[in-house]
Parts: structure tokens; sequence; C-alpha cells
């Protein structure tokens, strides 16, 4: 008898839920919400760190900028040549790339240079772009968009190619030749790609300079000695290795920044009132029934036991509810409004779907802070009435 | 059977000042025996009755029952004991409103967790036995004082106690449901369980089924 | 994410070779954060300037300066 579990305790306790409609509706709500919040915004964060991770090691080894008073300047081409003479680094090549304002929109644009389109890149492009033009790119100046690029630019009645506008003032135009798919949307969006020579007039960079150099090195062993290498013969770089890479996409969010912050803030907020109202005391209803169950029989655990089954139940309830939730927002309806809290409002608008992810780890975590915590906020006060003379507390 | 030693019951008030609700007193009920205890209101009457059900423990004195020493027990102890010997009619009752008649009937056998039938049993017999069948699944918030006061007596003998305990039964009745419960007492008296009341009420003076009336004043049992 | 898709992820990423998403154009350094100078995050404002809200979400990339983590690693590699 002792093993068994007692239905008539656990019946008790749900009839206690139930009783107080309002008040455990209330701790229901409060509970859910704050569940809800808490691992949508872990979903979204993992899912988004999850599409990061999936592309990592496709990456460059290894990118040599130069930093100058600061800030990051245009390196020599020449370097490559040095670099290419250090042992292990298989390959070395000078990139142009940069960042276009295009005012008319407000928006910024990611161009990236490639070599004149080689025979590698028109494979890759059939892949990855559609309404691909392979004729046009060996006829015209022309350029791949990203989905986002494509539609600010129609927008702005540039349907068929688009007037870059140079530092001199004079315009160039640049032919689309195709757009990349949009289910690449996240990575792709504000991207355009062009040949390197058409950025260097467009951003007026002279031959002898580029944005960075990427290295590749055959074994991936000896980077950190690749690393440091170059950083002897160029001290004025700065050498990002693809384990910075891995770093850096590790602590895309961190816990301090702010948006984070004000969102643990206010649902422990709400959850400490919730349990500092339960732990200042309870009220003299609930104070009278411990005490008449003590004084018919009762023991001290008989009651606890009670405590515990009825804010377990409720809890655990609340924490599935707000789960459920979650799920279904952040994977079904893709998560509208807290999603743009962290891919952003801008200009260009990304949209894309949240890779899912069953992640123990964060649902652990979540249960961990909240259904212990409110199950001793609810047993403790429970417990110093309990363990008064029953005397005192029915009197 | 029950023993209560040079009993002595002071409540602190604050530092300086405290009540002497009880003052060693020394009184011996036997087995079956009903006792009436009477005296004014803060004469101490209640507080016997809580340190014979182990509710409250004695400032110095000793409460024995079927030879064991109550007022020593550790407070889980004193549960059990209450649980398995006594029988207690409150006198504002102390049901849980909001909890149907059968619920509060069968509360002490919670923690018990006996098998379903038994408890049905158990609570169909009290039921019975105090004509409260009829409203089981009332809420007793809705319930009339007179009925309140059955489900309270129901609770109290769910457990079918070898001692009970009311105090001041008939205090929120009239006369008619007061005589009632004289009735109820007397039924129970012949199923030979020690009884002690407390009470004012001269409803209870000189009745043919009362063994002893026992006055009390002033923390004192007169004799 | 389908095995196809990803493909297509991976086939873009080594074109462009670009790390980080393309999510908050309006601010360098959280569109291109792992390759952004420290200057990136002060370059429209003298104050740091956000972009509300996805500036308060993401951090900024703490490689940001790395000429200390480049010499750690010369120092290490010097004492092999
Ligand atoms: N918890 C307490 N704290 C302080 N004083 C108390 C407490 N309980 C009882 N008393 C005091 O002890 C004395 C005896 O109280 P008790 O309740 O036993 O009297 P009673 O005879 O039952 O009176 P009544 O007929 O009014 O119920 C009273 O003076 C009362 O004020
Ligand atoms: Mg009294």
């Amino acid at each position: 008898m002792k093993n068994k579990i007692n239905v008539y305790l656990i019946e008790y306790a749900i009839n206690a839920i139930l009783r107080q409609k309002s008040k455990s509706f209330f701790i229901v709500f409060v509970f859910t919400l704050l569940t809800f919040l808490l691992t949508s915004v872990f979903f979204i964060t993992n899912s988004i760190r999850y599409e990061l991770d999936s592309t990592v090691d496709t990456l460059p080894q290894i990118i040599v900028q130069k930093i100058k008073a600061g800030r990051h300047y245009d390196i020599d081409v020449d370097a490559v040549d040095n670099i290419l003479e250090i042992a292990g680094v298989s390959d070395a090549v000078a990139r142009v790339w940069g960042y276009y304002y295009f005012a008319n929109a407000g928006v910024n644009f990611s161009v990236v240079g490639i070599e004149q389109y080689e025979n590698q890149y028109k494979n890759s492009f059939d892949k990855i772009a559609s309404k691909f033009d392979l004729s046009e790119i060996d006829s015209k100046v022309s350029m791949v968009v990203g989905h986002g690029v494509k539609e600010t630019m129609h927008d702005s009645y540039y349907k068929e190619y688009f007037n870059f506008i140079k530092p001199d003032g004079t315009l160039k135009r640049v032919n689309i030749a195709g757009v990349f798919e949009a289910d690449t949307q996240l990575e792709s969006n504000d991207v355009i790609v062009m040949s390197k020579d058409t950025i260097r007039e467009i951003f007026d960079i002279d031959e002898s300079k580029a944005t960075d150099i990427v290295v590749k090195v055959a074994n991936p062993e000896e980077i950190p000695m690749v690393v440091s290498k170059i950083k002897l013969i160029y001290p004025d770089t700065r050498i990002i290795s693809s384990e910075d890479l891995k770093v850096s996409y590790q602590n895309i969010f961190d816990y301090k920044s702010g948006i984070f912050l004000a969102l643990f803030i206010i649902s422990l907020f709400t959850f400490f009132i919730i349990i500092y109202d339960k732990s200042s005391g309870l009220s003299s209803e609930e104070k009278r029934e411990i005490g008449i169950l003590k004084a018919i029989g009762w023991r001290v655990d008989d009651v606890l036991k009670e405590k515990f089954y009825e804010s377990f139940i409720i809890s655990f309830f609340a924490y599935t509810l707000g789960v459920g939730f979650s799920f279904a927002y952040v994977y079904i309806f893709q998560a509208p409004i807290l999603q743009n809290i962290f891919v952003g409002y801008s200009q260009l608008k990304t949209s894309f779907e949240l890779p899912f992810i069953f992640d123990l780890q964060t649902l652990f975590l979540v249960f961990f802070l909240s259904v212990p915590i409110y199950i001793a906020a609810t047993i403790i006060p429970s417990w110093k009435v309990a363990t008064l003379e029953a005397d005192e507390v029915i009197r | 059977m029950i023993e209560l030693k040079n009993i002595t019951k002071t409540y602190e008030l604050n530092k300086n000042d405290k009540v002497v609700a009880l003052d060693n007193v020394n009184l011996t009920i036997n087995e079956g025996e009903l006792v009436v205890l009477k005296g004014a209101s803060g004469s101490g009457k209640s507080t016997i009755l809580s340190l014979i059900a182990a509710l409250s423990k004695p400032t110095s004195g000793e409460v024995i029952v079927d030879n064991k020493k109550i007022s020593k027990l550790p407070d889980n102890f004193a549960s059990v004991y209450r649980r398995d010997n006594i029988g207690f009619i409150f006198q504002k009752y102390n049901l849980i409103p909001t909890l149907s008649v059968k619920e509060n009937i069968i509360l002490p056998l919670v923690p018990l967790n006996p098998p379903a039938n038994e408890i049905v049993e158990k609570l169909d017999r009290v039921a019975k036995m105090f004509n409260i069948s009829h409203k089981k699944d009332a809420i007793v918030r809705n319930l009339s004082g007179g009925e309140q006061q059955r489900v309270a007596i129901a609770r109290a003998n769910v457990n079918d106690p070898k001692i009970l305990i009311a105090d001041e039964p008939t205090a929120n009745l009239d006369e008619k449901l007061s005589l009632n419960f004289i009735e109820i007492l007397r039924e129970l008296k012949a199923l030979n369980k020690t009884i002690v009341i407390a009470t004012h009420d001269p409803l209870f003076f000189d009745l043919d089924f009362v063994d002893r009336e026992i006055q009390v004043h002033n923390g004192k049992i007169i004799l | 994410m389908s095995s196809d898709l990803l493909k297509k992820k991976n086939a873009f990423v080594e074109l462009v070779g670009l790390p980080d998403l393309a999510i908050s154009t309006e601010a360098t350094y959280v569109r291109h954060r792992s390759v952004s100078d420290i200057f990136s995050i002060y370059k429209d404002d003298g104050t740091l300037r956000e972009y509300f809200p996805s500036t308060y979400a993401i951090s900024h990339s703490h490689t940001m300066n790395l000429h200390s983590t480049n010499l750690h690693a010369i120092k290490k590699n010097n004492e092999k």
C-alpha cells in the first residue's frame, strides 16, 4: 500500500485546482506565456544557429584582411604571391566585394565579385539560380541577384538591368542575368554576384587592390601555422580562420544582449511576482484548509504530497501547453513577429523557413527554469503552515 | 482511558502578557463514558478538548490516552493518533466549503489510500446514519447549518473512532435541531463510544444518558 | 532542412565565400558580423548605432578585433 499511487490524493489535488478557477487560470496563463516565450526564443535561435552551422564548413579556411587605423582597408593584390609561397598553402585568391547602398530604396546590397564566368561557376549557377540566361552573361555586363535584391529593383522599375552609381557620379548599367533561388534567401537575399572587373569599376577599386584574400590550406591541421606565418609577413592584417568563424557563429546570440535581457527580465519578473505572492504567505482560507486536514488526521507529508501534486499538475500542464504552442508557433506558423526580432525589420525582407530541430536540451532547460521553482514556491509556504500546531491554524 | 495529569496550559500573548487557560487540571474519563464539560465562555473547555485530540500540547503535565502519552507525540504521530482514534466535531464544523458532502466526509480516509469499495462502504454507512445520504453530491457551502453539522458528524465518524469530541455542538442550531443532535448523541453513546462534549447549552444538563457533568471555571475543574 | 536545400545553400556559400546570414542588412556589423572590424559598429554613428530590434538580439562578433587572438596564435606556434 505504501508504494501504490494514491489516486484520492491526486483527485483531491485536481479538485483543489478546479475549485479556484480564476486563480488557477491566471497561473496557467502566465506560466504558459512564460514557457511559450522562452521556448519560442530558444527554438528560433537554435534554428538560426543550425542554419549557420550547416554551411560553416564550406566557408573559406582563412580570410586575410588589412587593417589600417583600426579599419578594414584594401589589401595589395601582390600579397597573394607571397602568401602562395608559404608551405602548406594550396591556393590564395584576392577577392573584391562590398556594400552598395541603393539610396532610392534605402537598402544595402552585398556585392560580391567572382572571376569572369568560368565553367565551374556556370555549373553552380545552374544549381542555385533560376531564370538564368547563359548567353546573356557572355555577351553583356551582367549579374546574378538575390531574391530580395530582385524585388527591390523591381519596385524601382529596374526589371532587366540596374544602374549603379559610380563614385564619380556616372552610371554603370548592369544586366540582371539571373536570380538566386528563393529558398536560399537567408544566405542570398541581399547578394549581388558579378564579375570582379565590374565591381572594380562600380566601387572604383584599383587593379592592384582587393577587399581581402582567401587562403586554402591543404591540411586543415596546418591552418594555425599558416595564420601565424601570414601574420609575420603582414603584421597589419587581421586573419580570420574557419575556427574563428565557428566561434563567431556560436556566440551570435549571447545572453547579455539587449532584447534577451529584456525578455528574460520581464518574464522572470512576472514569474517572481507570482512566486513572491505565493511565498509571502497563503491566504487565510488556504491556511485554514491545511489546518483542517491536519486536524482530521493528515500528516505533514500527506499535506505536502497533495501540494506537490497540485503544483506539479498545474505547472506541468502549463509547461506542456507553452511548449506545444511554441512548437506550433515557431515551426508551423514560422514565428510571426518574434522572427523579426532576429532577422530584423530591414527594408530587405527575408522570408525563410525555420529548420525544424528537436532540441531536448532547450526543453529541459525551460523545464528546470520553471516547474521546480513553482513547485518549491507552493510547497515551502504550505510546509510552514503545516508544521504549525493545528489548533493555532483553525482557531 | 483518557487521563489528564496536572495539566497547565498558558498562551503567550506577548513577552509580558500571558493567559493561563488551564491551571493544574486533573481529569479521568473512562471508556464508554459520556462526559459534558460545562462552564462560562473562556473558562478553558475548548482547550481541554484540543489537548485530548493532540491538536495542541500542554505547557506542563501529561495527557494519556490508552496508556499512551499523547502530549509527547511528535507532530506526525499526533496526526496518525487523531486519524485512528479521534472524531472531532468542531464548533465551526471546519468543513471545506467548496467541496461536496461526499468529498468532505471521506477526507480523513484519503491519506490511507484504501480500496474504492471500502471508501464507498464507509461513506454510505455514516451518510445513512446521520441522514445526509440525499445530499451526498451537494456542495457544503450551499447547505443549511443543521445539514453542515450532520456532515461534520459524519466526517468525525467515518473512521469509526473510539473517542468522539464535540465543541459547542448546538451553538449554531435552533432548538429543534439541537434536540435532534441530542438524539444522535444517544445513538452514538449506544455504540459504546467515549464521548466528550463542551457546552454551556442547558439542554445538555440532566440528560439520562450523560454519565458525568464537569464544571470548568477559570481554567480549573470544580468538583 | 532537406538535403537538397542543404546542397544548394552550400553551393551558394561556396560561390560567394562570405559568412553570416542576409539578415539585418542595414547593419554591416550584423550582416557581415564575422568579418567586420571594430569600427563598423561605430560607422554610422559616434556611439554604437542600434538597428532595433535585430541588433538587440544578435550580438556583434566577439572576434571583431582579432589582433590579440592572432598574436596569441603566433606565440603558441613559436613555442612549438
Ligand atoms: N491561541 C490562543 N492564544 C491566546 N489565548 C488563547 C488561545 N486559545 C485560547 N486562549 C485563551 O484561553 C482561555 C480559554 O479558552 P477556551 O477557548 O478554552 O475557552 P472556552 O471555555 O472554550 O470558551 P468558549 O465557551 O467561549 O468557547 C481564554 O481566555 C482564551 O482567550
Ligand atoms: Mg470553546
